[in-house]
């Protein structure tokens, strides 16, 4: 998949902006604050319905401006003509996205379609932070592959925050409710036992891709693994895990009602990245934890590139900037491995070293919310 | 607000109350109401008292009727030993225009949902045991099948097991029409598990 034509009106600090991509590389270079990850961001909304910087649509809004719209023209690997608008607010004070012109049903039908890989300095906390963006980012790349595990999520998120609205309601454990916990417990640990199932198989799945990306960024024989860490601490893999799952639930009961939210499941878990058998939070080094995160997408790009019919396009935010020299060219010689790219940074110098590539390069200038043609090579 | 006319002005304030209904269609309602004759205004004020001074809730199977009991419970071409529980009345209506069920029904009046405050007794779940105990050899949960339906169809059927009664569920898969390579995943895979032997 590629985005061929781009166009944002009121997102950020761009008033009208407008480009035409090639099939390789997009360069954006710019001052800070010029404009250049709000393009990124607004790709980011075609593909996935959101950004990657911000979780409320509202602040993407220009300021002084009511309704932000980002159009894009997508061309298949096969060559098929799609079109993904996204407008804010629309409808009902929502986001509203149009896919070749009809409105979707819902974000999950975007999933898997346009798929897009994302690296930016916000995704440092992914081996740095706390296991929410580990989460995130397991549920994400899962569900790009993963249609049903989507569903799944969206159930289980459903089905507990009913389950904490009744445990908030009530101060202490009861028969009544017990009673009225049940029917939730049970969808919960359905859920919960094919979440849990589907996140332990991609890991398995993913961690060699993972580890081939590692091993070209940097010398050396280091293998990061994973370790999954279930907060039910039961054997989803066996036949009566449902039942397990609820033995748990029932075992946090007490706890649970005391603090008013459900303490176990797929919401709580957490997946360790070791090095060396370290957990990577606590003894990688800085220049471990961006290797670590630039294998972790470079391995989600090859991930996705097998396992969809699609080849993913990749956005490259202001990378560059904090590598050493050494790992700079290993990754610039990875690019062109790579789908439709796109890039940003500030820095001018790192233009000549992107290499030219079949598929073509484009590079822009950003400033003040504006793109201007900077150059264009074949 | 328009503020030429106080009438209008309420008028359009009334028809914004109405679910769905959002500020622009109010004023085109109400612009259209001011172009209907006095005749209609008449006959659609009526309707609107009528509806609320003779429609009540069946005593029996709490759907909304003008005969307390409703024309299906007091029905004796209907079966009263198979009750359809539904969660709203609109439920109703959608089974009866299939001509196929000829048993009784029970409306809850909605459907377990802890977010939005809805417990079991919220619901009319006692009047449904009682009507059980008394003579009923199946029970229909007919819920909409989604994750609060489907928690009170687990939720009743623990109640109403322990009353020897057979509890039946509505079966959940294909619309008919629907060609297979256009269902989504979710109703293919409950299609699946809901598969008969033919």
């Amino acid at each position: 998949m590629i985005l061929t034509r781009l166009r944002l009106t009121h997102l950020r600090n761009h008033r009208h902006s407008e480009i035409d991509c090639p099939q390789g590389i997009v360069l954006l270079w710019g001052e800070n604050g010029a404009g250049k990850t709000s393009i990124l961001e607004a790709v980011s909304m075609l593909c996935t319905s959101r950004s990657f910087v911000s979780t409320q649509d509202r602040t993407l809004v220009a300021k002084g401006e009511e309704t932000l719209r980002v159009e894009g023209a997508f061309q298949t690997d096969n060559g098929v003509a799609h079109t993904v608008s996204f407008a804010y607010p629309g409808a009902a004070n929502r986001k509203a996205i149009l896919l070749d012109n009809a409105p979707l049903e819902s974000v999950a039908e975007l999933f898997g379609r346009f798929p897009l890989v994302t690296l930016s300095p916000q995704h440092r906390a992914i081996t740095s932070g706390g296991p929410a963006e580990r989460r995130g980012f397991l549920d994400f790349v899962v569900s790009q592959v993963n249609h049903a595990y989507l569903l799944d999520l969206m159930e289980y998120r459903r089905v507990l925050r009913h389950r904490n609205a009744l445990l908030a309601a009530h101060e202490r454990r009861t028969p009544q409710l017990d009673a009225q916990l049940e029917p939730w417990d049970s969808a919960l640990a359905a859920c919960a036992v094919r979440i849990v199932r589907r996140r332990a198989s991609f890991i398995t799945e993913y961690q060699p891709y993972f580890i081939d990306a590692m091993r070209s960024i940097v010398d050396g024989r280091e293998a990061p693994t994973f370790r999954y860490r279930n907060s039910a601490e039961i054997d989803t893999g066996a036949a009566d895990a449902a039942d397990a799952f609820r033995g748990a639930l029932e075992r946090s009961l007490h706890t649970d009602v005391r603090r008013g939210t459900t303490s176990i499941g797929p919401h709580r878990d957490d997946l360790d990245i070791l090095l060396n058998g370290m957990d990577v939070r606590a003894h990688a080094s800085q220049g471990q934890h961006k290797t670590l995160l630039i294998s972790l997408k470079v391995g989600e790009w090859f991930f996705l590139n097998d396992h969809l019919d699609e080849r993913p396009m990749f956005l490259l935010d202001d990378v560059f900037s904090e590598l050493d020299d050494a790992r700079l060219a290993r990754i610039l010689r990875i690019i062109p491995s790579l789908g439709q790219t796109f890039i940003t940074t500030a820095n001018q110098s790192i233009l000549q070293h992107v290499p030219d590539i079949s598929g073509g390069k484009a590079l822009y200038r950003v400033d003040g919310g504006t793109i201007l043609a900077y150059a264009e090579a074949a | 607000m328009l503020s030429t006319s106080a009438s209008l002005d309420n008028l359009i304030a009334q028809f914004s109350r109405l679910p769905g209904i959002g500020r622009k269609t109010a004023q085109r309602l109400a612009l259209h109401v001011l172009k209907l004759s006095m005749d209609d205004v008449r006959l659609m004020s009526q309707a609107l008292i009528d509806v609320k001074e003779n429609v009540r809730t069946c005593s029996i199977c709490c759907n909304i009727t003008e005969d307390d009991p409703c024309s299906v419970c007091t029905s004796p071409k209907r079966d009263r030993r198979i009750i359809c529980v539904v969660e709203e009345s609109t439920d109703v209506f959608a089974i009866e225009k299939t001509n196929d069920f000829k048993g009784l029904y029970h409306v809850l009046g909605g459907r377990l949902s802890p977010l939005e405050g809805i417990g079991p007794d919220d619901l009319r779940i006692p009047e449904l045991l009682d009507r059980t105990a008394d003579g009923a050899e199946e029970v229909i949960l007919a819920m909409n099948p989604h994750v609060e339906g489907e928690a009170t169809t687990l939720y009743l059927s623990k109640l109403l097991k322990p009353l020897g009664v057979r509890v039946t569920r509505i079966a959940r898969g294909l619309p008919v029409g629907t060609d297979l390579e256009f269902a989504d995943n979710a109703t293919i895979s409950r299609a699946l598990e809901g598969r008969i032997a033919v």
